[in-house]
């Protein structure tokens, strides 16, 4: 038996990752809190450490409206501006 | 800029069909042990430490190249014929709710098909979180599986369409811990016509058009939009609601005009809201004859420890039998702020979604109209109350 797929296609389009630096020396870190409990402390400590370990220049944070909710625009272009690098939540 | 994302293991499958439907499905994962919510926050902080290492590498080492995206085509699968055995299969594949379901053959979605007059390649929306593309074929294909049949197709593509507009945050609805899902709430004359239930147990089993048209809806964003229970669907428990959800509001009955006239439609219009709802909860008054008394039983039941409207804000749905709705509204002048409609006005920050409503009967809307979708200002009491016989 054949039957229509009730799956159907998806508009996702393939995308290249953007070029990675060779080491974390002298840049700046930006945390993109995801404004759920503990995110912040966790991403926190964790740019701490790669500070420590790795000589970045500076982290910064910043946050998403709440926690359902998707980053502003306002907020990308500033990380964008900001950073090299970002680590971003996906968590409870 | 080189990214990386930092999740519990828990949200490992939600993140990687995110990266994937953003084109990325080699954007860097590092997880931790689920959970950093509900813990100390020195506890969750120090989960940082064992990962630190993983993380540097993500973030400087060059990616691997872009792989080819494996999306489903769309199309003919092909099945098992023996309806038992399907059963199983469908299972499988990821695609089933658990209940029996109907083999969606090319002639069974040719029937079903004959509900709407627009082309089965044209499409309704793109669903979150999978971006899939909710042809009317492919909406039809789980409209046939949930059993529906062709002339609830115009109440399931409206319903559809409402939960796509940006608005709605469907996104989150499909993919939050919070257990709630879309409920529709019929208005107009198709309510009638289908049969859609708006007396006693309408939110309950034994109406066939509820049943089978929020199945329908159920099983597309499950399928089209990728929001599989355990996976992208991340809900703590999940509710009955999510096998099927729908119900229409009984005008007949009401003191009140139309949900649907109250959110700008005419009386003669036929539409569906949809708004993501926990499972109901009853409020038993027997004894208050008084509009104050009611509704302070209402908000005296609504508002309880940990319950999300109190917790984050939202907007709750507050459904009143004729006798209550009636009882509420005999005070001459009380019709207030919530538009005679008997609820809280909370304060939308942080609310994950907001109800939509779109037009079922597109008799007298243009074909892709987006018209008719409303824009209610954040602020407003949105509680709709829908009246049944008890």
């Amino acid at each position: 038996m054949d039957i229509v797929d009730p799956v159907g296609s998806s508009a996702a389009t393939s995308r290249s990752l953007a070029a990675r630096p060779a080491s974390l020396e002298g840049v700046t870190i930006a945390l993109l809190d995801n404004s759920k409990p503990n995110a912040k402390e966790l991403l926190e400590h964790l740019g701490a450490l790669l500070a420590a370990q790795a000589g970045a220049r500076a982290v910064r944070v910043w946050s998403k409206p709440g926690s359902s909710v998707s980053a502003t625009a306002t907020v990308l272009e500033e990380i964008a501006r900001s950073a090299r690098v970002a680590l971003t939540a996906s968590a409870d | 800029m080189a990214c990386v994302v930092v999740g519990t293991d828990e949200f490992l499958p939600l993140a990687r069909a995110q990266s994937a439907a953003r084109g990325l499905p080699e954007l860097p994962v590092i997880t931790v042990p689920h959970p950093i919510g509900g813990i100390a926050p020195g506890a969750a902080a120090a989960k940082a430490e064992p990962v630190a290492t993983s993380v540097l590498r993500a973030l400087t080492s060059a990616p691997s190249a872009p792989s080819v995206a494996g999306a489903a085509t769309g199309g003919m699968r092909g099945a098992p014929s023996d309806l038992d055995e399907f059963q199983g299969w469908l299972m499988e594949q990821g695609w089933g709710d658990g209940l029996p379901a109907i083999p969606p053959t090319a002639e069974r979605v040719k029937r079903m098909l004959a509900g709407t007059r627009r082309g089965p390649e044209e499409i309704v929306a793109v669903l979150v979180p999978r971006l899939g593309r909710a042809t009317i074929e492919a909406v039809a294909a789980n409209a046939v599986m949930a059993g529906a049949l062709p002339e609830h197709m115009p109440v399931i593509l409206a319903a559809v369409e409402a939960l796509a507009d940006p608005s709605f945050n469907l996104q989150a609805v499909q993919t939050t811990t919070h257990p709630c899902s879309p409920l529709l709430i019929v208005n107009g004359p198709i309510a009638r016509r289908l049969g859609i239930n708006a007396a006693g147990n309408a939110l309950g089993q034994g109406a066939r058009a509820n049943a089978v048209i929020g199945r329908a809806v159920r099983l597309t964003l499950q399928n089209i939009g990728g929001a599989r229970p355990g996976k992208e669907d991340r809900a703590t428990h999940g509710h009955p609601g999510k096998y099927s959800y729908c119900v229409a509001e009984n005008e007949a009955a009401s003191p009140w005009e139309p949900l649907s006239v109250e959110r700008g439609f005419s009386p003669a219009d036929s539409t569906v809201t949809v708004c993501a709802s926990e499972a109901p909860h009853n409020i038993n008054d027997h004894g208050t004859a008084t509009p104050e008394g009611l509704v302070a039983t209402v908000v005296g039941t609504a508002a309880t420890t940990g319950s999300n409207n109190i917790y984050l804000g939202g907007e709750p749905l507050v459904a009143l039998g004729p006798e209550h709705a009636a009882t509420v509204a005999s005070t001459a002048g009380r019709r207030t702020t919530s538009g005679g409609r008997c609820g809280t006005p909370p304060a939308c920050r942080g609310a994950v979604s907001r109800p939509r409503t779109s037009p079922a009967s597109r008799r007298s809307i243009p074909r892709g109209s987006r018209t008719g979708l409303l824009q209610p200002s954040c602020g407003s009491p949105a509680t709709g109350a829908t009246s049944w016989s008890s």
